[in-house]
């Protein structure tokens, strides 16, 4: 840690800070802490983006449960923050609707 | 200064050096829809190139959430600021003097070079508008998404270990690297004269032994893409994967065929392409053929980053077609609603070359088209939500590396095939 981060959460010592056992997205804004939310809240639809993200991926020629499971990867994160927003019922059935209006087309690629 | 053109803005702007050009230029397009911010690419990158001593928060590439976010924090937000601050109100374009050499019209406001003089945290004269993120600034690359925390647990103890935060605001993701640009930043204020340009190919490097660390690299750049190794006491960058580039890989590339980097080979979310352009007067030669020139110049469906800059970079993006577009325009330009219209429903031509995105490792130069029985009518969402009938044919679009040799042959259909689960891993 340098010696700003320390002097930028005040009392406790830098160590206190990262491991207290809370959740970060619960703490309290501090100023000048070098972990602080910078957030804002921007106009911007999840129900578009999610039929979208569904869109291109059923036209690279994925069906709906090769889709669904790049929603259930925690570790792909656009389509895993959907899928908690959104719940999984609500990705399923999107799917399925957008699926079944492209069909999956499958693409051949011979190197 | 010097007065050099520069393609993206409309108009001549000044430059500390004479205009000069490489023989290829590297370049990149990213189609923003399909990233699933899977961080593979930043991965490839670290695992190959940033893995030392001194290179922990270095991230040549990286994939960070917008609009807020940012690696270092709010980079772009606080540049913005600045030239907006230099340049009260007048920030805008021209978009009615559209024309062949100004397909997005005329920049009528300040790039970081031209407002460079209007720096007050000054001491001397600068030669490009820009600031020096702080050590925090570059400590958290996707702050509040890839922050992992917890508490700490004993040795031998398990369970809840690490959790990484959940927040809700968000809606793309921008995948970052150096753009190799056409009017360096970077370069303009090395006053070492430690930063060079490729003849060969528009790759833009540090020089090692000639960099003192003055960090005027780092400062300049809008893209903040040099970083500063406190190990060394150098400035590093992205370095293109250049080994790659030119084709001495003897395992991948045998006879030498030029590879794309690491970062795009990788790419899960298959939104990547790269190659090199070949240039000519300054200027990239027309190539309708060639996969990113008829993306960025015949169909200008892939526009550049922030091109108000003025670095003319060679990153474009394929903007997502979710996002509103004022929040686009200001981060693409005026090209925003034509390519949001282009792509949300691709004619098949487009379509075809879309298919060559991730689908060989080997630079392709060169693309053919034969065509193919109608195979449907599909629905698409146009950015404003409503819908649109897209007619799909099952074309074969063809790639060639830099010997002209076929290397990839791609087709919009083929049957699907499912392996048993006792072969799932065999070949
Ligand atoms: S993106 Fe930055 S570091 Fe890369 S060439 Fe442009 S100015 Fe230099
Ligand atoms: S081109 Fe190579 S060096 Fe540059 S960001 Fe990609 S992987 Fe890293
Ligand atoms: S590998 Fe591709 S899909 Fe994954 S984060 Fe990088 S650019 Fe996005």
């Amino acid at each position: 840690m340098s010696e700003r981060a320390t002097e930028s959460v005040g009392q406790s010592t830098a160590e206190e800070q990262f491991f207290k056992d809370e959740h970060p997205a619960n703490r309290p804004a501090e100023t000048g802490d070098p972990m602080g939310m910078t957030a804002e809240s921007a106009p911007g639809d999840p129900e578009l983006m999610l039929t979208i993200l569904v869109e291109e991926y059923a036209s690279l020629g994925m069906n709906a449960d090769e889709i669904m499971r790049i929603f259930d990867d925690p570790f792909y994160g656009a389509t895993a923050n959907l899928k908690r927003l959104l719940g999984e019922d609500r990705i399923r059935t999107r799917i399925n609707e957008v699926v079944q209006n492209c069909g999956a087309l499958r693409v051949s690629v011979r190197s | 200064m010097s007065d050099v053109f520069n393609w993206q803005l409309g108009r001549e702007m000044s430059y500390p050096y004479d205009e000069s050009h490489p023989d290829w230029q590297f370049a990149f397009v990213f189609n923003i829809n399909r990233c699933i911010a899977c961080q593979t690419c930043t991965m490839a990158c670290k695992s190959t190139w940033t893995f030392s001593k001194g290179q922990e928060f270095m991230w040549w590439n990286n994939v960070e959430s917008k609009p807020y976010g940012g690696y270092p924090r709010n980079w772009d937000v606080k540049l913005l600021g600045m030239l907006e601050k230099a340049n009260p109100d007048e920030q805008i374009w021209d978009t009615f003097s559209k024309g062949p050499e100004k397909p997005f019209g005329v920049f009528e406001g300040k790039t970081i070079f031209e407002a460079a003089d209007k720096d007050p945290s000054a001491r001397a004269p600068k030669r490009a508008l820009g600031y020096l993120p702080t050590d925090e600034e570059w400590q958290n690359p996707n702050i509040h998404e890839e922050t992992a925390s917890g508490k700490t647990m004993k040795e031998g103890e398990w369970g809840r270990s690490a959790q990484l935060p959940e927040h809700d605001i968000w809606f793309f993701y921008l995948q970052r690297l150096c753009n190799h640009c056409s009017y360096p930043a970077c370069l303009a204020a090395c006053p070492r004269k430690a930063i060079y340009k490729r003849k060969e190919d528009g790759i833009v490097l540090i020089d090692q032994k000639r960099c003192r660390g003055y960090r005027k690299c780092v400062e300049a750049c809008p893209y903040k893409k040099p970083m500063y190794r406190p190990t060394t006491r150098v400035s590093e960058k992205c370095i293109g994967c250049y080994p790659r580039i030119e084709g001495k890989d003897p395992e991948l590339s045998p006879n030498r065929e030029p590879l794309e980097t690491r970062c795009m080979s990788s790419c899960v979310g298959k939104i990547r392409m790269q190659g090199l352009l070949p240039v000519k007067d300054g200027k990239w030669e027309a190539a309708p053929d060639h996969p990113l020139y008829y993306l960025i110049q015949e169909r200008k469906i892939a526009l550049p980053l922030y091109p108000q800059f003025g670095t003319q970079a060679n990153g474009y993006y394929i903007p997502p077609r979710w996002v509103p577009q004022p929040h686009l325009e200001q981060m693409f330009g005026p090209g925003v609603a034509n390519a949001l219209v282009q792509y949300s429903c691709p004619d098949r031509e487009l379509l075809s070359v879309l298919q060559l995105f991730r689908s060989t490792q080997q630079i392709i130069y060169k693309f053919k088209i034969e065509k193919g029985p109608k195979l449907a009518e599909i629905e698409r969402t146009l950015p404003s939500g409503q819908k649109k009938v897209q007619e799909i044919y099952n074309d074969t679009v063809i790639g060639y590396n830099k010997f002209g040799k076929e290397v990839v042959r791609a087709t919009t259909e083929q049957p699907s095939f499912e392996r048993t689960k006792e072969h799932l891993n065999s070949i």
